[in-house]
């Protein structure tokens, strides 16, 4: 095995030498990051979690549901996590969202307590811009979080209703009461859906991926530019056996990825201030995006004749996946054609997973994000090398 | 200068390759097909023919670079698999292009060769300063080799494949593009090394190379081993003929057809010069030799006469020159 270790350090001893790799991975993505941040940054720079403000217009007023509604929304403001205006009616609630005095708005229709109480379809209206699709997707979220109370609650008051002596209404509202002895998940749940980073750390992040990727396909290029100098011939002729040679490439793409990646995550954090909250979570979704990245430029720039042609594949993967996944400007988030997308990207994976963190929690807040940039990183490596060993033999 | 081998572990009795029936085609195009040979230890192996003979896939296919489409390669005993490596530490490959890292000095480009090897440590580094002599780059050693001239890079090169001492050394087209001065230093290195007891396989289309330096002799065309002997052995074949060489300019293709249909002409070939002919004797062929070429529209500057060697061993086996 230590000729995989000799194979990548001197493969690293070149590209330090070159120094070319120091200008994508630590020079390009701080100007950048320093300028984007600069410009865009005050959009997104928040030093405390965003608070949204909900219009609320109540059209079933005195109803148990809908109070109960009303109540649960007063109590995430008490926590300071979203602001409420009440509306006397939808007309008034559907104006304020327009002009943008409200984020976003939940209307209670007419009889929407009888309608729950009695098990028939019932529903919280919410109205948002179309424009904001992040906090029409935090108002969904509140409204579906009541729903499944409501559920909870109406099973809960079936079971009390066994015991006997119960009226429906009072069913549901034992059954909410019930409910509300575990508040703290459904504040966490809601508190990381409004967090989200801040504009020198999203901007950092964003750089430091759209360069990783120029410099992350190090491997593949590398075995090609040893092929057209004929030293490639020369390791083959000695005792190295060919997948110890791909192991080294694959080794070094990695190394090289983590560690642009991880220098400019250092230096972005004294030099513009980025915030990189649990760093082994983030270490590990950093090694998971350099693999699904060098995995995917791998596969495209596999399908080149010379290095040369290799690179610039690179960068035409570089450059689009860059922009579709948010490197620059975000578009994660709501249901838009572009924002599914965004989802091929290790980019949006990557981001996601670092905005899930700014929440607090552990492993398991990133585990679909890391999920992701595993299974893409798995699928891709394992392609591409099958393609590289291909061509070795040939 | 001293050099020396280790290949003291091997059956003497064993030779130190053995190639049967190697085979190798790039789609319709059979570029060598069942070639077989042996080399003994201590032994120079000539392996003559045109560029595009298939000599240089049939070296990189004993050197493991090439996968072969069937056949069998033995090193030292020891069959040449695609899952077998420890076979190749026998062997030195010395590519016809440079293959060195630009960017690394000759010191370093030595020393991550020889522990792609399996040298390591002291050993390692005495090498690397004994190659080093012996390609007089002891004074550039810590320079980067994009620095290099031609004849520097090329000695490097060679020094790359002896740096482990190997039983058998493969040399393809090691002189190609090198200075006189240079060519001849190399010549006698390899020579030197065969001396010392390692087994040399020698690929070249420069016949004085070949003449000069190798033991015995195989000559290839069209992918096929269509000779195999000593330089005497491989001339007999040609028998009591004379080679005469022709500097011409003009149709030297009718000129060569008209001179093949006259009697006594054995073989006539087409040179870069002009025209190669093998006949049965000169002096009284010359005058009807040069009326034919007369009256063909060639301008001939001047003929030669010469005893049979290699290259007119070549012309008599395959109907054309070596160099055509």
């Amino acid at each position: 095995m230590r000729d995989i270790g000799w194979i990548v350090l001197k493969d690293l001893r070149q590209q330090v030498r070159d120094r070319t790799i120091f200008i994508f991975g630590l020079v390009a993505p701080l100007a950048i990051a320093a300028a984007l941040s600069l410009a865009f940054g005050s959009f997104l720079r928040t030093d405390e979690p965003v608070v949204f403000e909900f219009g609320v217009s109540n059209a079933d007023p005195g109803g148990s549901i809908s109070e109960a509604f009303s109540v649960a929304m007063a109590e995430l403001e008490t926590e300071g996590l979203i602001g409420i205006t009440f509306h006397r009616d939808r007309l008034s609630l559907d104006r304020a969202v327009e002009e943008g005095e409200v984020d976003a708005g939940f209307f209670i229709p007419h009889g929407f307590s009888q309608a729950t109480v009695a098990g028939w379809e019932a529903e919280v209206i919410v109205v948002a811009n179309p424009e904001a699709p992040v906090v029409a997707g935090v108002a969904a979220s509140i409204a579906e979080q009541f729903a499944l109370e409501v559920a909870s609650a109406s099973a809960a008051g079936a079971t009390l209703a066994l015991l006997g002596g119960f009226t429906p209404e009072q069913m549901v509202q034992a059954g909410l009461a019930a409910s509300q002895t575990n508040p703290p998940a459904r504040v966490a749940s809601l508190e990381a859906e409004v967090r989200q980073l801040d504009g020198p750390t999203y901007y950092s992040a964003g750089a430091a991926m759209f360069f990783m990727m120029f410099v992350v396909g190090v491997g593949l290029l590398s075995l090609l530019e040893e092929r057209k100098r004929h030293t490639l011939a020369r390791l083959l002729s000695s005792p190295v056996g060919p997948g110890r040679i791909l192991a080294a490439k694959f080794i070094l793409s990695i190394a090289v990825g983590v560690g642009s990646v991880g220098l400019f995550m250092l230096v972005s954090r004294f030099l513009l201030g980025a915030d990189w909250v649990n760093l082994p979570i983030t270490a590990l979704l950093v090694v998971a995006a350099v693999g699904a990245a060098a995995g995917i430029v791998s596969l495209v720039a596999g399908w080149a004749r010379t290095s040369e042609q290799a690179q610039n594949f690179q960068s035409v993967v570089a450059v689009a996946m860059g922009i579709l996944g948010g490197a620059f400007f975000p578009i994660s988030g709501g249901d838009s054609f572009l924002a599914t997308l965004s989802l091929a990207t290790p980019h949006a994976w990557f981001m996601r997973g670092l905005g899930d963190l700014t929440g607090g929690g552990g492993l398991g807040v990133v585990a679909l994000p890391l999920a992701v940039l595993a299974g893409m990183a798995a699928v891709t490596l394992t392609i591409s090398l099958l393609g590289a060993r291909r061509m070795l033999r040939s | 200068m001293t050099f020396s081998v280790s290949s003291a572990d091997n059956d003497p009795g064993v030779p130190v390759l053995q190639v049967e029936d190697l085979r190798k085609s790039y789609g319709e195009i059979q570029a060598v097909r069942g070639v077989s040979f042996e080399i003994a230890a201590g032994e120079n192996y000539g392996l003559l023919g045109p560029n595009g003979a298939g000599k240089t896939t049939t070296i990189q296919m004993i050197a493991g670079v090439l996968a072969a489409a069937g056949g069998r390669v033995t090193v030292c005993g020891q069959e040449l698999t695609t899952s077998t490596t420890s076979v190749k530490s026998h062997m030195g490959w010395v590519p016809q292009e440079i293959a060195l890292y630009d960017r690394l000095s000759a010191r370093e480009n030595l020393a991550f060769f020889g522990r792609m090897q399996g040298l390591s440590g002291r050993a390692l580094a005495k090498r690397v300063d004994e190659v080093l002599g012996l390609t007089a780059l002891g004074d550039r050693a810590d320079e980067k080799t994009v620095k290099f001239s031609g004849g520097m890079r090329r000695r490097l090169n060679i020094g790359i494949g002896l740096l482990h001492q190997p039983d058998l050394l493969i040399l393809d087209e090691p002189t190609v593009g090198v200075d006189i001065q240079s060519r001849a230093g190399i010549l006698d290195q390899v020579a030197e090394m065969t001396r010392q007891g390692m087994a040399v396989l020698y690929t070249t289309h420069y016949i004085e190379e070949v003449e000069r330096l190798c033991h015995r002799v195989g000559i290839i065309d069209h992918g096929q081993l269509i000779a195999e002997g000593t330089r005497a052995e491989l001339v007999k074949t040609v028998g009591e003929r004379t080679r005469v060489l022709i500097s011409a300019d003009g149709n030297l293709s009718e000129g060569a057809d008209r001179l093949s249909e006259l009697d006594g002409v054995h073989q006539a070939g087409i040179t870069k010069e002009g025209i190669d002919l093998l006949v049965d004797d000169a002096t009284p062929l010359l005058p009807r030799v040069l009326e034919t070429l007369t009256g063909s529209g060639v301008a001939v500057g001047g003929v030669r006469v010469e005893e049979p060697d290699l290259e007119a061993v070549f012309l008599h086996l395959t109907g054309r020159a070596l160099r055509d």
